[in-house]
């Protein structure tokens, strides 16, 4: 049985391969298991085991990022294609932008679970963890921004739903009530899961800990491999500066020209 | 970095009480493993039924993991693994503590 991660990344505006050596260089230290790159760039990449070419993604959409001046380009479809491509038998998806810092994720990969996803999520600089709910309709949220998954029937079920929602988009979007740009793969995920599970809560899929958000507001700095993240917090009618210092923790970090000169400084 | 930049970095307090949450949160995630196919969260709950279940010589009792499954277990190699775990991060969590305090 192998096991190995896959990470998708799509040149635009954003360096997003340069990101992803970094994620890949990461997963390799921590959690020692192969990574396979998947891009539309023809260029070979260091850091990776494996590299599949495909097409570019045909939509995305373009997103605004509080650390970037202007809205930036987002080439985000053809996720759903994941488990088709994946090399391996158990998968860790993760996305360039989500850097590993230690272990955690090694226990999803050697349990029994056919599908595993980000159902709580905590911002760094937030009190509590919390399900984020999308669109009118104020369905639940699965990330995918970290995904593991064994090949069987169940998860070909979601990732094939997946694809349907992706393709459908603007259907579903009016169905549940939500933005119909840009395309989120965490709604079409989120669609996908409970569409499957036959319209309840999936709560065999849910990664048991929150998804640790850094918003694009807040400042980084990363030495020595302890992260220094700053923000403001309103008290008293005047927002305050505050920070904290963290070590050994996965992050999602939202701010993608923040990542990119995280990148510079490795 | 301008000098307007690094005298707002010198006002940032730190927030401990933030610092104090994601450290929970950290130690929480750091608690589970798997075994036997189950996912397992290691606290003084799992060690204690595991006791309970070899004391009473159940040692291959079924146990809920932390997703509701039931999982035919080695109660000793759980019981084990859970205390191992559970010690280890406990004493990581308690020195990155005592980091934290001295933050200023």
């Amino acid at each position: 049985m192998s096991t190995g991660a896959i990470i998708f990344a799509f040149n635009g505006d954003i360096e997003y391969t340069r990101i992803a050596q970094e994620c890949a260089r990461r997963i390799k230290q921590h959690l020692n298991i192969p990574v396979t790159l998947i891009t539309n760039a023809v260029r070979t990449y260091s850091g990776f085991d494996n590299q599949i070419l495909v097409a570019g993604p045909n939509y995305g959409g373009v997103r605004s990022w509080a650390d970037c001046d202007a809205p930036v380009t987002w080439r985000n479809s053809g996720r759903c294609d994941a488990l088709e491509l994946s090399p391996y038998d158990t998968t860790l998806l993760v996305d360039a932008d989500y850097w590993i810092e230690d272990n955690t994720l090694r226990c999803l990969l050697e349990a029994d679970g056919e599908l595993y996803a980000h159902n709580t999520r905590q911002y760094i600089n937030e009190l509590t963890s919390k399900i984020e709910t999308f669109g009118m309709l104020k369905t639940e949220m699965w990330w995918a921004t970290v995904m593991v998954f064994r090949k069987t029937q169940f998860t070909k079920d979601v990732f094939d739903a997946w694809r349907m929602v992706e393709q459908n988009y603007k259907h579903y979007s009016q169905l549940f009530q939500f933005q119909q740009k840009p395309f989120r793969n965490d709604f079409a995920l989120s669609l996908a899961l409970l569409l499957c599970n036959g319209n309840t809560h999936p709560a065999q899929c849910a990664i048991p800990w929150p998804l640790i958000n850094v918003p694009d507001n807040c400042s980084i700095d990363l030495q020595d491999n302890v992260w220094t993240l700053g923000y403001d917090v309103y008290e008293n009618s005047e927002f305050k500066p505050k920070q904290i210092k963290i070590k050994n923790q996965n992050l999602h970090i939202m701010g993608k020209r923040n990542l990119e000169k995280l990148c510079e400084l490795q | 970095m301008d000098t307007d930049k690094l005298s707002q970095n010198i006002r940032r307090r730190f927030d401990h009480n933030q610092a104090k949450r994601v450290l929970r949160e950290k130690y929480q995630a750091k608690m589970l493993f798997a075994l036997s196919g189950g996912l397992w969260c290691a606290g003084p709950e799992l060690i204690t039924h595991c006791n309970l279940c070899l004391a009473n010589a159940h040692f291959q009792p079924v146990l809920l993991d932390t997703h509701g499954n039931p999982v035919k277990v080695d109660a000793e190699e759980l019981k084990t693994q859970a205390l191992q775990r559970w010690q280890e991060q406990m004493n990581a969590w308690h020195a990155e503590h005592a980091e934290l305090r001295k933050q200023r």
